[in-house]
């Protein structure tokens, strides 16, 4: 629904593999939740980005 | 069952508490007290109900007030504190931006969860303040890590029904970015269906004021938000 009105997709509390793939298959464009990570403190967030693939915006 | 009330359909949800005398109270005034307490009991199970006072309301109460009192000081004291999940793009499994989220860091309790605190917040009218602080604590983190170096993440900020219809809300997002120098692309204000669909008219104005500015706004129409930030 959201992507033929033209909104960005984004699917919260993302917690199994198996979400994960379903939400794919969907094409929703932007995930979070604890399959990825729980919400972190200000210095931990630093120490996860410096370990996983990031962009910021142009 | 609906009434008809000049011509619209008009339904009513009541919510009664009972106290009995003399085992909920000896005088008016407990007996009234007792009452109250179990209407919101009554409230809390979905309105249309009604409930029965139990001693164990009383507990309920207290710990309520206590937690009133403890976010006046909390807000005060600074002891709220954000911590920032990570939004990952699905396609490249890449990280563009976080979204923020409230801690109450309690020197007794330890760190609470917004879903334990932020309807008693809304109840009390400090919403507002701690929804203004978030923004302004959001905007100036993503800044400083902006300075340092990391990338130009999105930060994504929950905004509640309350806090986007205050008047001025529009200055205060104004201001947040002000203060830091977050450029306005950076933000993303998560508003929720409810939260636009009141009042079309006055939020219309609303969010095409902060899409003017250049803010992200993004409408989240899950039921795990509204757990997140009831309403």
């Amino acid at each position: 629904m959201g992507r033929s009105l033209r909104l960005k997709v984004l699917a919260e509390g993302v917690e199994t593999k198996e979400q994960y793939a379903i939400l794919r298959g969907m094409g929703c464009e932007l995930v979070q939740g604890y399959h990825f990570s729980r919400p972190l403190p200000p210095e931990e967030l630093v120490a996860f980005l410096k370990k996983h693939p990031f962009v910021g915006k142009e | 069952m609906p009434f008809s009330v000049g011509g619209h359909d008009l339904t009513i949800t009541p919510s009664l508490g009972i106290s009995m005398y003399p085992v909920d109270g000896k005088d008016f005034e407990t007996l009234l007290r007792n009452a109250d307490a179990a209407m919101y009991k009554a409230k809390e199970a979905g309105r249309n109900a009604f409930r029965f006072y139990s001693s164990e309301m009383n507990v309920a109460t207290l710990k309520h007030l206590l937690m009133e009192s403890g976010l006046r000081r909390g807000l005060g004291a600074r002891e709220f504190v954000l911590h920032y999940q990570p939004l990952v793009h699905i396609e490249s499994g890449v990280t563009i931006g976080v979204e923020a989220l409230i801690r109450w860091q309690n020197p007794d309790v330890g760190l609470i969860p917004p879903d334990q605190f932020i309807h008693v917040a809304e109840d009390i009218g400090l919403i507002n303040p701690i929804g203004d602080w978030v923004l302004r604590e959001a905007c100036r983190q993503i800044r400083a890590w902006q300075d340092a170096g990391l990338p130009s993440l999105v930060v994504a900020v929950n905004v509640s029904p309350l806090q986007f219809r205050q008047v001025g809300f529009v200055d205060t997002v104004a201001s947040a970015l002000a203060s830091s120098g977050l450029d306005a692309r950076f933000l993303e204000l998560e508003l929720t269906e409810r939260t636009v669909m009141n009042d079309a008219e006055l939020n219309l104005g609303t969010l095409s004021a902060l899409n003017k500015m250049g803010v992200e706004l993004s409408l989240m129409i899950s039921e795990l938000v509204t757990r997140r930030w009831p309403i």
